[in-house]
């Protein structure tokens, strides 16, 4: 009777202190990473960089790109001069919208100043769109 | 002349007018001035921190915003309706860019509205008049508004008649209630203008008092005479004395290119626009001596505009 109480003392220690360890489930994959699920490893790379190039010259920037209006005339002219006439446009469905959103969502889609928060929030989502196109 | 020509067709005529024919741009009024102290919460400036030894060279937020800012070149005498409209649109351009405020640079503004508040028919204006219909009345985007008026180009002749007139026509004003300065202030001295330019706040003042159209060995516009009776923004100061090894002030003329740059400018200034003044502080001293300096603080901006997308949709 003693051994069968203490293996019940041990058994619920046990249990007590055992945890299964949570499934961690995958991170959702970023809309933009989906829309370019079924690119080329070159189409990746041309969207990626393009958008490191432009995180990178809206980080230097302290003059030209003074407000959010002001950049989407800089971003949509960028991309027509980078892709119009290529391949690129349309091929990859839901791609423009995945990016937009992204953007949106780190500065809105008012027309106002970018002040140095503001503007670095921006910078991040372009980098965001940069590695999730990797 | 018929009413509607422009009395000035360049820079130097203007500076033939102000300097040589004793035009009145600025005409100074107790009488305006106490009607809107009077009527005003603050009568005296305080500034929520000093500028001593800094410097404040806020202009390159206006530049930042409207690239083509002060190029307005002035056709008629409404010099006070251009000071108080440079004063008022670079606190604005601070209060967006340095203090992130919710609100939208939209447009440079109009100077109309505020020259045909002036209460005569005839040229110039007084400081304290132009305050009192930018606080109380308000200010207007350079827009057209279809049916009422079109603001999208400076047309000094709109103002001009406006007061000839008998005063801006109340589908003007209506407009212009959007969007008022919020607080107005007389600066006293050199170290209150200091201070409200370090704080992000334009300045206007009117004066009898001219500069020299060319620089001098200090690289500087020293003061000359006869005197002008004119109105200008202060946008700027340098009190640090790392370039200059006095203190200035950078005051914005509204008369185009009439004068030479300083040709020695630092290389992490803003550019220096056309028709600048680059004074000794010593020498701005009598922007406050005759009493009408103005500070704008405040100002109520646009609502923000939203814009369709950021640029991406339909493009990749």
């Amino acid at each position: 009777m003693k051994h069968i109480l203490a293996v019940l003392v041990a058994a619920s220690l046990v249990w007590s202190f055992y945890t299964p360890s949570p499934v961690t489930p995958p991170a959702p994959k970023s809309p933009v990473t989906q829309a370019l699920s079924p690119a080329t490893s070159q189409d990746k790379a041309r969207v990626a960089g393009f958008y490191a190039a432009l995180a990178d010259v809206v980080e230097r920037d302290d003059k030209t790109v003074s407000t959010v209006g002001v950049f989407r005339e800089l971003h949509g002219r960028s991309l027509d001069l980078a892709f119009k006439g290529t391949d690129l446009p349309g091929k990859y469905p839901g791609l423009d919208v995945a990016i937009n959103d992204l953007l949106v969502a780190a500065v809105g889609k008012d027309d106002v100043p970018l002040p140095p928060a503001k503007r670095q929030s921006l910078v991040q989502a372009l980098k965001d769109v940069a590695n999730a196109a990797r | 002349m018929p009413p509607d020509e422009p009395l000035f067709d360049s820079p130097e005529e203007l500076v033939r007018a102000y300097e040589a024919g004793g035009f009145q741009g600025y005409q100074p009024s107790e009488r305006d001035k106490e009607e809107f102290l009077s009527t005003n919460p603050v009568r005296a400036f305080t500034a929520p921190s000093s500028g001593e030894g800094k410097r404040a060279l806020i202009w390159g937020y206006t530049l930042a915003l409207d690239p083509g800012a002060y190029s307005e070149r002035q056709t008629v005498g409404d010099c006070v309706s251009h000071g108080s409209r440079n004063a008022r649109d670079l606190t604005r351009a601070v209060s967006l860019l340095v203090n992130g405020d919710p609100f939208s640079w939209h447009k440079r503004t109009a100077t109309e509205p505020t020259y045909g508040a002036r209460g005569h028919g005839g040229e110039g204006m007084s400081p304290a008049r132009a305050s009192k219909f930018e606080r109380d009345v308000g200010f207007c985007p350079r827009e057209e508004f279809p049916g009422i008026v079109d603001l999208s180009k400076y047309d000094g002749h709109l103002g001009a008649r406006w007061g000839r007139q008998g005063g801006v026509p109340t589908p003007v004003q209506e407009l212009c209630r959007r969007n008022k300065v919020g607080t107005i202030t007389l600066i006293r001295t050199v170290e209150e203008a200091r201070d409200a330019l370090y704080n992000g706040y334009g300045i206007h003042s009117g004066q009898m008092a001219a500069w020299s159209a060319r620089p001098n060995s200090q690289n500087i516009h020293g003061r000359s005479s006869p005197g002008w009776a004119h109105d200008m923004a202060t946008v700027g100061m340098d009190f640090s004395r790392t370039f200059w090894p006095f203190d200035v002030f950078f005051i914005q003329n509204s008369w185009g290119r009439w004068n030479t740059p300083v040709p020695d400018w630092p290389d992490d200034y803003p550019p220096q626009p056309a028709g600048m003044i680059v004074t000794k502080a010593d020498d701005w001293e009598v922007c406050v001596r005759g009493g009408d300096c103005w500070v704008y603080s405040d100002v109520q901006g646009f609502p923000p505009r939203p814009l369709p997308d950021l640029g991406s949709i339909g493009r990749i």
